[in-house]
């Protein structure tokens, strides 16, 4: 019996060892490779360039002109997993690889592709651990610090005034500020990828359309605005006021409402202002977080917030919404590709979306845009690349295909660069013009308007277009997001374009990736959102958030005031 | 030796893939272990980084969040194993009353299918079970007991967390103190009932301590994995506001990793728990060598 056990345990230990084993290389995995750092947003950079750099009043570069000889440039790519190519046509072989190939004289090969994208900036680390760089690829602003550390970019002042369109060099004049963070002493080692614009960035409150009207439509400029409908709605059709979620990004979304600004806790980010001396200070900080603290306790108390929050992670939230639990929520301007299908559905009604409203405030005054950095890719060149005014003019071709407005393409043309989206297979040559979701939204609402479609001349536009004539029609719930982004006066981009062009917007301080001291401190924003939540909940009184603070403070908040300051020009 | 090695040989070529395998994934990756002493930068590689001596470590002990979560792992992880050993011994020995082999088969089975769900699913099962209009608090409120915020209460939550993983998993801990109990000899049994004993003298003093080695193995050898509390259960069941009582190493771990992409303070961290675990397995091995009799080597 005993030499049974014995077996037994023997058989025992063989499956522990086999199990913990696996659970090693697991752990060991988590801990040694370099981890997906998509976020790129939260990534510290190294000092923003010394070296000031102004746009400089160059004569267009001289893009067009093909060479003569086949160059050959190499790069990667990580590519979403949404592309559709022509039958025969890969991502290593499409109408742009042949149009850059035919119109440039330039061969682009790739060292590898990430399809779907999501271990690209994995692939990128192992790339540059091994040395194996391509002459050109996109990277973040962490990745962009090692390798400036490690020497391993090429100094493409030259090429960048030579070569590059008079539409590129004219980016940087929307955001003087984005390509100093990759100028060192005045030269330039990377380009930034820019981004649709900031039109994108300010939230909205979006309410139940049916319930609203069913409301007989009130004002909603005041918080007490809010608070009569919320509970209007809550009498009406049961449920709760507001739908948030617990990791309290929506309920910051609402900042504000009570003038304070507090960025997205979920991917660790804080929204910085200048406080009255000039020293720039983290939003949760803001003597008036006090006040929202207060009034979310009194939502929570009064039923208006969730009174389950806590336990409701961001599906639950919007199957709350589309269940029609709630007829409000905080959120971003593309809510109506989220929500917006699957309440229509669910309702069983046309009018039952929701549609977006400027924040109301405490005192009925004009709310404030929050606006956060939004660059988050950098073109870079390898240090070794023979040609990097081949590069140059790659940027310049896509963007001239892309976005500029004097572009004539055949109709083949356009569709082969475009479909499917096949706009985004330039991969590292890809600069998204900073106005372009403006200039689209103002072309898609006036060709909405007049009917005239003779001025869509993106993709984008004839897109957007297309899915809200869809919704406004036929209510195709597909077409839904479009329509409730850009379709309508009142829809999300013409708030945020009012607020932009009133200049009612604030934006963070910390205009660039995260200091890298922020190294030395460890998830501050639990301090924060643990104390908050309890708040919120009723469990500590207000007065407690003097504690949070300096709890925050003392625990690496000093560390990232400092270096904001240090690095971004504050006291 | 020689000799028999020229018998065995076949043995050493079989365990031959079994030694490169573990050389290659186990032990070659250790040299990333370095990173927990630079300021770890891939463009310079392991031997260019800049050195920095403890500070990582010295940045990770510093944090109040870091104690926290090793007092959290260690409480969810030490009662895990409490009631998980428990509630299986006492289990087996229910299911070893039984007599009929179908009716014990069936109620195996059952206990033994949570196993097979993975926490993603779980999570989601449990938060509508135990989230405040659930079926367990409206059950609670039908007995007029105050609804209990078992998911979102900080005191709540670990015991939550310890409940549910002994109740997915002391299936299979059943199993294996099933298997020790039938290979117990039935002439012990067959001459304590000739000495008058009933079932229940039976288990006491024949069952219990014949598997008791077993029970103390198994939990000695649990003690080597004490500061892994489950990730992904907690992970997929905390938010901020039961950080405080919730958070666990790993999930400590993942959210700096994943928030800030910090690979020394990974590794530091990972360096930290196998260290402790070694101690904590050579430890365990040597109190089964006392306890159980057992030995490795």
């Amino acid at each position: 019996m005993k030499r049974n056990i014995k077996r037994f345990v023997l058989f025992l230990l063989a499956l522990a060892v086999s199990i913990s084993s696996a659970a090693c290389s697991k752990g060991g995995k988590t801990a040694t490779t370099p981890s997906n750092s998509a976020d790129s947003e939260v990534i510290q950079v190294g000092k923003p360039g010394k070296g000031s750099r102004e746009s400089q009043p160059v004569p267009e570069g001289n893009w067009k002109q093909p060479y003569k000889t086949m160059v050959n440039i190499t790069t990667v790519k990580g590519t979403g997993s949404d592309q559709v190519f022509e039958k025969g046509d890969s991502e290593a072989n499409n109408p742009w690889i042949r149009a850059w190939k035919k119109d440039l004289g330039i061969e682009v090969t790739y060292l590898w592709i990430d399809e779907g994208g999501s271990q690209y900036d994995t692939k990128l680390n192992m790339a540059i651990a091994s040395k194996t760089l391509p002459d050109v690829f996109k990277c973040n602003y962490i990745q962009f610090r090692q390798l400036m550390q490690a020497g391993l970019l090429q100094d493409v002042t030259d090429a960048y005034n030579k070569y590059t369109s008079q539409r590129i060099r004219d980016y940087e004049k929307t955001d003087p500020d984005t390509i100093k963070l990759t100028t060192v002493d005045g030269k330039i080692y990377g380009i930034p990828g820019y981004y649709y614009g900031i039109i994108d960035n300010p939230k909205d409150l979006w309410v139940r359309k049916d319930w609203y009207e069913a409301a007989n439509k009130p004002p909603l400029k005041t918080v007490a605005d809010f608070e009569n409908l919320a509970k209007t709605f809550m009498k009406k059709h049961g449920g709760y006021g507001l739908g948030i979620s617990n990791t309290l990004d929506e309920l910051f979304m609402t900042g504000p409402m009570f003038k304070v600004y507090l960025g997205t806790p979920s991917g660790g980010s804080y929204f910085w202002y200048k406080d009255s001396t000039g020293r720039i200070k983290a939003g949760i900080t803001h003597p008036e977080m006090k006040t929202a603290l207060a009034t979310w306790a009194k939502w929570y108390k009064d039923g208006i917030i969730n009174p389950d929050f806590a336990n409701t992670d961001s599906n639950k939230m919007n199957e709350d919404i589309v269940n029609g639990k709630t007829g409000m929520q905080p959120y971003y301007q593309w809510q109506g590709w989220l929500n917006g299908p699957n309440l229509v559905a669910a309702q069983n009604s046309n009018d039952a979306y929701m549609i977006p409203f400027p924040f109301p405030t405490v005192d009925g005054s004009q709310v404030l845009g929050q606006i956060g950095f939004p660059n988050g890719s950098v073109i870079v060149v390898n240090k070794d690349c023979k040609n990097p005014a081949a590069v140059m003019k790659l940027l310049s071709y896509t963007d001239y295909v892309m976005f500029d407005p004097n572009t004539v393409l055949t109709d083949e043309q356009f569709h082969g660069f475009t479909d499917g989206q096949r706009e985004h297979t330039p991969g590292a040559f890809e600069i998204i013009d900073p106005t372009a979701d403006m200039i689209q939204f103002e072309h898609v609402l006036a060709a909405l308007k007049t009917g005239d479609t003779s001025k869509l001349y993106t993709s984008g536009m004839k897109k957007k277009y297309s899915d809200s004539i869809n919704w406004i029609k036929n209510h195709n719930p597909s077409g839904l997001g479009a329509y409730l982004q850009q379709g309508f006066d009142g829809c999300a981009y013409d708030n945020s374009k009012k607020l932009i062009d009133a200049g009612n917007i604030i934006r963070t301080n910390m205009w660039g990736p995260p200091p890298v001291e922020f190294d030395k401190t460890v998830n501050t924003i639990d301090i924060a959102l643990q104390g908050f939540t309890k708040i919120i909940m009723g469990k500590e009184p207000v007065s407690y958030y003097d504690k949070v603070i300096s709890d925050w403070y003392a625990n690496g908040g000093t560390i990232m005031e400092d270096a904001v300051n240090k690095q971004y020009g504050g006291k | 030796m020689i000799k028999q090695l020229k018998k065995d040989w076949p043995f050493h070529v079989l365990l031959l893939p079994g030694i490169i395998l573990t050389f290659i994934f186990s032990y070659l990756p250790m040299y990333g272990l370095i990173m927990a002493f630079q300021d770890y930068n891939p463009g310079l590689g392991f031997f260019k980084s800049p050195w920095v001596g403890f500070d990582n470590f010295r940045l990770i002990f510093s944090q109040p969040q870091f104690l926290n979560t090793i007092y959290n792992t260690l409480f969810i992880s030490f009662f895990k194993l409490v009631f998980g050993t428990l509630s299986s011994v006492v289990f087996a020995l229910l299911l070893n009353e039984i007599s009929s082999n179908f009716t014990k088969r069936l109620f195996q089975t059952i206990v033994y299918v949570p196993n097979f769900i993975s926490w993603v699913i779980m999570a989601g099962i449990l938060y509508n079970i135990l989230s405040a209009d659930g079926i367990v608090n409206i059950m609670l409120e039908a007995l007029h007991i105050h609804p209990v915020q078992f998911i979102s209460s900080p005191s709540v939550f670990p015991w939550t967390v310890i409940i549910s993983d002994v109740w997915k998993t002391f299936g299979f801990g059943t199993v294996v103190y099933l298997a020790a109990i039938t290979s117990i000899d039935p002439q012990l049994y067959e001459s304590a009932i000739i000495d008058g004993a009933g079932r229940w003298k039976q288990t006491l003093y024949i069952t219990i301590p014949t598997i008791a080695p077993i029970i103390v193995l198994m939990t000695v050898l649990a003690l080597g994995n004490i500061l892994n509390a489950g990730f992904d259960q907690v992970y997929n069941l905390y938010s901020p506001v039961v950080y405080s009582k919730g958070d666990i190493i790993d999930t400590f771990v993942y959210r700096l990793g994943l928030q800030n992409g910090k690979y020394n303070i990974g590794t530091t961290v990972g360096i930290f728990k196998s260290v402790v675990s070694c101690i904590l397995i050579s430890l365990s091995l040597f109190v089964a060598n006392k306890v159980a009799n057992y030995k490795v080597f």
